[in-house]
């Protein structure tokens, strides 16, 4: 063997281990565009459940029960909450951020709100 | 030079180049769904806001009819659409009762030019068709 031909070979094992840290890197970068997406589509289904569960509140409907039939395709531990003042009724989801899978949902919340007028 | 050598000079960078071009791709996909899904989302809104203008509209006009509350339905569409992010943009309280709102969101926008691009909701309420008179209550 000489030194040359050890050389060569050293470089091609380079070129291998190269192609697996950017590919792994690629595929991390893949992950986190998933993510991305996948939150501003949790966000826009939101955005519905959102001004259902403001129309409800605003006539004293039941929006426990409303809740409960329309907040299937958010993400899970998905919570809302309902502020009232003398004119207005606030709906606020606040999902989890999933990324990835069930098994990365970070602590991070996001939340949309619907505002709708009180009937009286 | 021995062969092996040669042919390992040719292969570096052969690797960065391929995934240089597989992380173009993904970003020009991930640009492209993002852009969409910011309109999908404006254009959500945009239709909430306009439900929920409209329902608070259609109520001013019924308390209107019940006593003299004063309310100016339109005027209390605006300020529900604007609490929602969105601006009042059309709003007609016809003969019948019916109320017809049109409010905008800003939305996403390829054009480098304009500021914003906007997304449209549209909605109306009123009594139904076949009734002639106002609403009871």
């Amino acid at each position: 063997m000489t030194p040359q031909d050890g050389h060569g070979r050293a470089e091609t094992g380079m070129v291998t281990a190269e192609l697996a840290v950017s590919l792994v890197t690629l595929v991390l970068v893949l992950a986190v565009a998933l993510g991305a997406i996948r939150v501003g589509m949790d966000r826009t289904a939101a955005v519905s459940v959102a001004g259902a569960l403001a129309r409800e509140a605003a006539r004293d409907g039941d929006v426990t029960a409303l809740w409960s039939r329309v907040s299937g395709g958010l993400p899970t531990g998905s919570t809302f909450a309902i502020t009232r003042d003398s004119h207005t009724v606030t709906a606020t989801v606040r999902m989890p951020v999933r990324a990835g899978g069930a098994l990365t949902t970070l602590p991070a919340g996001s939340d949309v709100t619907a505002v709708a007028a009180r009937e009286r | 030079m021995s062969r092996s050598r040669a042919g390992a000079a040719r292969e570096t960078g052969g690797a960065s180049v391929l995934v240089a071009g597989a992380a173009a791709v993904v970003a020009a996909v991930t640009v492209v769904a993002v852009l969409i899904g910011a309109a999908s989302h404006a254009s959500a809104r945009a239709a909430a806001a306009a439900d929920l203008s409209a329902l608070a509209a259609a109520d001013a006009v019924r308390r209107s009819l019940a006593a003299a509350d004063g309310a100016d339905p339109c005027a209390v569409a605006a300020g529900i659409a604007a609490q929602n992010d969105a601006v009042l943009r059309d709003c007609r309280v016809d003969a019948g009762w019916n109320v017809s709102v049109v409010v905008e969101v800003a939305g996403p926008t390829l054009d480098r030019w304009s500021d914003q691009g906007v997304a449209y909701g549209a909605a109306r309420t009123g009594p139904a068709p076949q009734t002639t008179g106002p609403p009871a209550g």
